[in-house]
């Protein structure tokens, strides 16, 4: 089923632009860090590793959770920390010239605070750093966790997400039996209240069999939680593992959803075939800091 | 003669040739589609890198290519 439509192919890199990813990917391998780029197989990650940008995923390659849409592998990583990370992120961040950070982590039930402090103190590390970098931090839902929560809203990301991914009727089907459509609902409302001067962001991915009105749906409960950005974008399937696409959907019906995600209330709304939580955040940002 | 070799594409090993967009003896124009590759999630289309003609087809439709094996020739 499924012949991938014309929308969703991606040109190649040049000779110049693969030189650019070969550099980011030395870089990337000299501090030991690694991208969700990688984990997820993104389709955007030519277009975006050529502009030398990444979204850096920390705390492993090894996820403790099995959504059937996610490619990152899954294993128990037995409370294993590299509290050095942050660290390295910092000097890859610098060594990169990066201006807008954006981060991630796998997520992590086999450690107490599911890893909550050593994403406080990656974001801090940056934020702290003199020059006024700005940092996009994407996050489990420790569970509901109010210590991992309150730790992570302290630590002074300017745009905090996390991650719906799905309606309420396909959560149980799609997602790890131990992530809920209610508990990233309330994880999301935590971090509003908690860190009330950052974007709350969250994304939704499409294709899986969801319908207009449950999506739609969707987007009211992120709005009326406090959500102010989020991003809408095609299920493709990352490894064969994973569950097939139920239906690719039109690029107007993005147009359309994103329209209706306006009326809805959010400030800013990304929502197109290939469009990721992280993809052109640091746009993202701007345009919703300049509205 | 110029080779056309499967570029870096971040972190991919082996793609599928999936669709010839020009075939041999035809005349290609640099920066356009020339060849249709794929892995589980994503389709790349690899342009010409330069004006000719495409000479030979190394890997055909159906064959598995690796980062910066050969794909074609252009005269």
């Amino acid at each position: 089923m499924n012949v991938r439509p014309q929308w969703l192919k991606v040109r190649a890199p040049s000779p110049k632009e693969a030189e650019e990813i070969r550099i980011l990917r030395d870089i990337l391998a000299r501090y030991h860090l690694t991208t969700v780029c990688q984990g997820a197989n993104c389709p955007n990650a030519v277009e975006c590793w050529s502009a030398r940008t990444a979204t850096f995923m920390l705390l492993g390659k090894l996820c403790t959770r099995t959504c059937r849409f996610c490619g990152v592998p899954t294993s128990n990583p037995g409370g294993v920390v590299d509290w050095e990370e942050p660290v390295r992120l910092r000097a890859a961040v610098d060594e990169l010239g990066l201006s807008y950070v954006v981060l991630t982590s796998v997520d992590r039930d086999d450690l107490q605070d599911g890893g909550a402090k050593l994403l406080a103190t990656a974001i801090a590390g940056i934020k702290d750093g003199g020059k006024q970098l700005k940092v996009e931090a994407l996050v489990p839902d420790f569970s509901g966790d109010e210590k991992a929560i309150t730790a992570v809203a302290a630590a002074g990301a300017d745009v905090i997400g996390h991650n719906l991914e799905t309606v309420r009727r396909l959560s149980p089907q799609l997602r790890d039996r131990r992530a809920g459509y209610d508990l990233s609902l309330h994880v999301l409302g935590k971090f509003k209240r908690l860190a009330p001067a950052s974007i709350i962001k969250s994304s939704l991915i499409l294709g899986m069999g969801e319908t207009r009105a449950e999506i739609l749906q969707a987007l009211q409960d992120l709005h009326n939680t406090g959500v102010d950005a989020v991003t809408l974008g095609q299920y493709l399937r990352p490894t064969r593992k994973a569950i097939p696409v139920a239906r690719y959907l039109l690029p107007q019906e993005f147009d359309e959803i994103a329209q209706a995600a306006r009326r809805i209330g959010f400030h800013f709304v990304m929502s197109g075939p290939l469009i990721r939580s992280s993809y052109h955040a640091s746009e993202m940002f701007n345009r919703e800091c300049a509205s | 003669m110029t080779e056309v070799c499967l570029p870096d594409l971040g972190e991919i090993n082996e793609v599928t040739v999936v669709d010839w967009l020009r075939q041999e003896g035809e005349t290609v124009v640099a920066g356009e589609g020339l060849v249709e590759v794929e892995t589980e999630k994503t389709t790349f289309v690899v342009e010409a890198p330069q004006d000719g003609k495409l000479a030979l087809i190394v890997k055909k439709k159906g064959d598995k290519a690796r980062i910066n094996e050969l794909l074609a020739r252009i005269s």
